[in-house]
């Protein structure tokens, strides 16, 4: 689930570009990924046992996993672990940084390793562990911004990425909020959670990015633009604001209501004060959030 | 009576969130399915038709599913009404049975649910 921030992590950082990332999200299925950073990313070998498998790797013409085992850094049973198991996308997408040559093998095993410990990531974390470092990176997105952020709207965007893994897919990047006063929206729904405080939410993005994004919302293909592809992009921003309100009725007793979703197509969206933008990179495209509080 | 003729009537704002309901339905063998896309056609719709069943969402333009509920209530004190909302927090749930709305489905559904509830609502008359 953390490895949607890594990302952000890395632009926080500033080792990668924005427009880096986004090609390095949308080539992830080009896979050549190294057994040594899976090592890393286990917790089973550390940054210079992979640098001293990898030196004797180019002197002797050997697996990189029979050498590994030869120096007693991994055991056949982990290295048969590791050799069938899933590839987190993040190390997909560093694989990619450094195969565009935009970041060197070393640099992305250490700042693997430096996003886990700055982060105090656990492989044995349990669920309410995990919900706690999905907020706080939550939260480490925003530290970049000078605006004060609202404690609901952190449980609205923990919600938030929870939902996207479940209903569209967990191979985005959250990019950095941006904060500005006018947002022109292409495909838009918006809705107005009101009560004892108030939020107004929209989903906004192209329409090639739509037509996919209803595509994996929907459980079918959908081929172009339609009324079916406009309808999803309010259908999720309506179960997001439902599950909310629910949450938030459950865990503090407050009862807030929902507008009916509006559907905008090529609108300015704008306030008086601020908008917090949160833009997420699919592959198929970027789709973004607006809040105004 | 048999599946085909029973009637059917969804009414919810989202074209692809009736389509799914319908999809649902038919599959379940009953395919005279009415469909509104806010809660005055709804009413004006269940008027017209009597459905044996009506699946509504509360939060629609024009007339929300509460005052549907209500109006259609008046229609026919015996209406089988289920909800199928965004909208489910417990206060939300105890005012729609309390208009007498027979079931509550929280969105997002699985067709699964759908058909669960058209099994037990329409036994013996199906």
């Amino acid at each position: 689930m953390y490895a949607q921030f890594f990302g952000n992590y890395l632009l926080s950082k500033h080792v990668v570009t924005p427009e880096q990332l986004i090609q390095a999200i949308e080539e992830q299925h080009i896979r050549h990924i190294k057994l040594g950073l899976l090592a890393i990313h286990a917790g089973l070998m550390t940054v210079e046992q992979v640098d001293k498998v990898l030196i004797r790797q180019a002197h002797e013409n050997r697996r990189f996993g029979e050498l590994a085992i030869e120096e007693k850094f991994l055991t056949e049973e982990q290295l048969a672990g590791l050799l069938k198991q899933q590839i987190p996308v993040y190390l997909l997408i560093g694989e990619r940084l450094v195969e565009n040559g935009f970041l060197s093998e070393t640099q992305l095993e250490e700042l693997i390793t430096s996003y886990q410990e700055e982060n105090h990531f656990t492989h044995l974390a349990n669920a309410d562990e995990q919900q706690e470092n999905l907020q706080a990176l939550t939260r480490s997105l925003f530290m970049i911004t000078t605006l004060h952020i609202p404690e609901y709207l952190f449980k609205y965007l923990t919600l938030l990425f929870n939902n996207l893994v479940r209903f569209i897919g967990d191979d985005f990047l959250p990019l950095n909020p941006i904060l500005s006063s006018e947002h022109v929206a292409n495909h838009c729904s918006g809705q107005i959670i009101d009560g004892e405080f108030s939020l107004t939410a929209y989903l906004e993005m192209e329409e090639d990015a739509a037509v996919a994004f209803a595509s994996r919302f929907a459980g079918t293909e959908f081929k172009e633009f339609n009324e079916y592809v406009d309808a999803a992009i309010g259908d999720f921003l309506n179960w997001q604001n439902g599950l909310f309100n629910v949450n938030i009725s459950n865990e503090e007793s407050v009862e807030l209501f929902l507008n009916p979703v509006v559907n905008l197509q090529n609108t300015m969206l704008s306030s008086s004060s601020d908008m917090i933008l949160l833009p997420i990179a699919y592959p198929f495209g970027t789709i973004t959030f607006v809040f105004k509080l | 009576m048999r599946a085909e003729d029973v009637t059917i009537l969804i009414g919810d704002n989202s074209v692809l969130a009736r389509k799914q309901l319908k999809d649902a339905i038919v599959s379940f063998g009953i395919s005279r399915i009415l469909d509104a896309s806010n809660g005055q056609e709804a009413i004006e719709l269940y008027q017209e038709h009597v459905p044996d069943l009506v699946f509504l969402s509360l939060l629609m333009p024009v007339k929300d599913g509460a005052a549907a509920i209500s109006e259609i209530m008046e229609i026919n004190p015996n209406a089988d009404i289920i909800v199928v909302s965004s909208m489910g927090t417990q206060s939300q749930i105890k005012q729609a049975f309390q208009l007498g709305a027979k079931e509550f489905i929280q969105k997002p559904f699985h067709s699964q649910q759908i058909t669960d509830i058209l099994r037990t609502r329409l036994e013996g008359s199906v």
